[in-house]
């Protein structure tokens, strides 16, 4: 059920990001939503549960964009093992890290996508209009990115506790 | 009989009473005045109460009907303004889709109009998503135009979907040329919605506003075909092509249909060799 869930909030991030948000006037230059998706599997929900929606994610992505197949797998698993390496040293439920993780989630995406852009083709340059870009997906990700995985978490919540009352009782077992 | 004797009497002194009264109708009347007095201000407050109650009643059934009316109107007013909205939609789409159809008619070549229904989640890369796939003849390769120009080319196809690499993109290539001096070149996309025209070499004359269509010598996009106009022109002292920078004709960030072109020239070109 909870996997379900999860497929279900990845493919509203997916549909959200490839048919709304381009159509609208400020949201162009909007970050990866479904990082957020990413960052929260990897601070708050077992290894378990987020490698197979993180690469689910990934390849949902990859079919939606232009880029080389398996660039946004690829950047949603490095992302994800980031998260979880940060957060054996810094503790994952600091609200106040939310907008460093968001930043970094952003940084590094866009890190690999240049990365992916540029090393094929040594020749091609980053425009200012491309880092311009960058920066306001970070601003973006500073602004929205912390509201919304407390968002994600309280909705999990909700779920987790809903799937709880659901849940057969033991019968006495103990 | 005492009381047949009393009855005629009150009879005789109600009369009389009523014939002196009668005379002095005009004349002061006390015991009437004090009458008045003690209960016309009893009167006009019942009055007065009976007003004000009429009045609340009156009123607030009034703005009972007037708040439903006023809410009934809104809606009213909402479903106006959608339907408006809707048929200004249906008027924008008409003129699209006929602008579409003119176009259609124009190109020799068989084509198959699709809607445009996601773009591409990153802007490093430029790909959108139609609603034609295999089920309806698209195969990878085939040109997607617009009446403004060309769109790009199929680059992934599924049952009932395809992904279409717009022109913008960094991946794109078309064989063009410049309408007016017939100088050929390749036009990519570049890193800011813009496109550039490569190899275009140093001798050739192309200048600011120029036109380029393609050349159809790619053997993907059809001869003739709009593409941009040149919005920048670099010679520099060294080297042996020009850098040129076009704008395309297309606005990317608003296409909503578009054609894909079924039978692209390769044939026509394969034949012709």
């Amino acid at each position: 059920m909870t996997n379900c869930f999860h497929i279900c909030i990845s493919i509203c991030l997916v549909v959200f990001q490839t048919t709304i948000m381009p159509f609208l006037p400020l949201f162009d230059q909007f970050y990866d939503l479904p990082v957020l998706l990413v960052i929260y599997l990897g601070l708050f929900r077992s290894a378990r549960e987020g490698v197979p929606v993180t690469i689910l994610t990934g390849l949902f992505m990859d079919a939606f964009s232009g880029a080389p197949f398996g660039l946004y797998t690829t950047t949603y698993i490095w992302l994800y093992i980031s998260i979880r390496w940060i957060i054996s040293y810094l503790h994952g439920d600091n609200i106040f890290l939310l907008p460093v993780f968001v930043v970094f989630g952003v940084l590094m995406e866009n890190a690999i996508f240049l990365a992916a852009i540029i090393l094929p083709d040594p020749g091609s340059q980053v425009s200012e209009i491309g880092l311009q870009s960058i920066l306001t997906q970070v601003l973006w990700g500073l602004c929205t990115g912390p509201p919304l995985i407390v968002l994600l978490k309280g909705g999990y919540r909700k779920w987790d506790q809903w799937l709880k009352e659901r849940s057969p009782e033991p019968n006495g077992l103990v | 009989m005492v009381m047949v004797v009393g009855i005629v009497v009150l009879i005789v002194a109600n009369a009389i009473i009523l014939s002196v009264t009668s005379k002095q109708r005009c004349g002061s009347n006390e015991p009437g005045r004090i009458a008045i007095s003690f209960v016309a201000p009893l009167q006009k407050g019942v009055v007065h109460l009976i007003r004000f109650i009429r009045g609340i009643w009156s009123d607030y059934f009034f703005h009972v009907s007037v708040a439903k009316e006023n809410s009934d109107l809104r809606r009213a007013l909402n479903l106006a303004l959608e339907k408006t909205n809707q048929y200004n939609e249906i008027d924008l789409s008409n003129s699209r889709l006929r602008k579409l159809l003119n176009f259609k008619k124009t190109i020799p070549h068989r084509v198959l109009a699709g809607e445009v229904i996601g773009r591409d989640p990153s802007s490093w890369f430029q790909t959108a998503i139609i609603d034609k796939g295999r089920s309806d003849g698209l195969e990878k390769g085939l040109p997607v135009v617009m009446p403004e120009g060309v769109v790009g080319q199929v680059v992934e196809v599924s049952s009932h979907y395809s992904k279409v690499l717009l022109m913008i993109d960094r991946n794109s290539a078309v064989d063009a040329m410049v309408q007016r001096t017939r100088d050929r070149g390749v036009v990519k996309g570049g890193s800011t919605g813009q496109c550039v025209f490569k190899y275009a070499l140093r001798k050739h004359d192309i200048r600011v506003g120029d036109v380029i269509v393609s050349s159809g010598l790619d053997g993907v996009f059809p001869k003739g075909l709009r593409i941009g106009s040149v919005s920048e022109v670099v010679k520099s002292n060294a080297g042996i092509f020009q850098d040129v920078t076009v704008t395309p004709y297309v606005d990317f960030e608003k296409i909503e249909e578009i054609l894909v072109v079924l039978n692209p020239p390769n044939n026509d070109f394969v034949s012709g060799q």
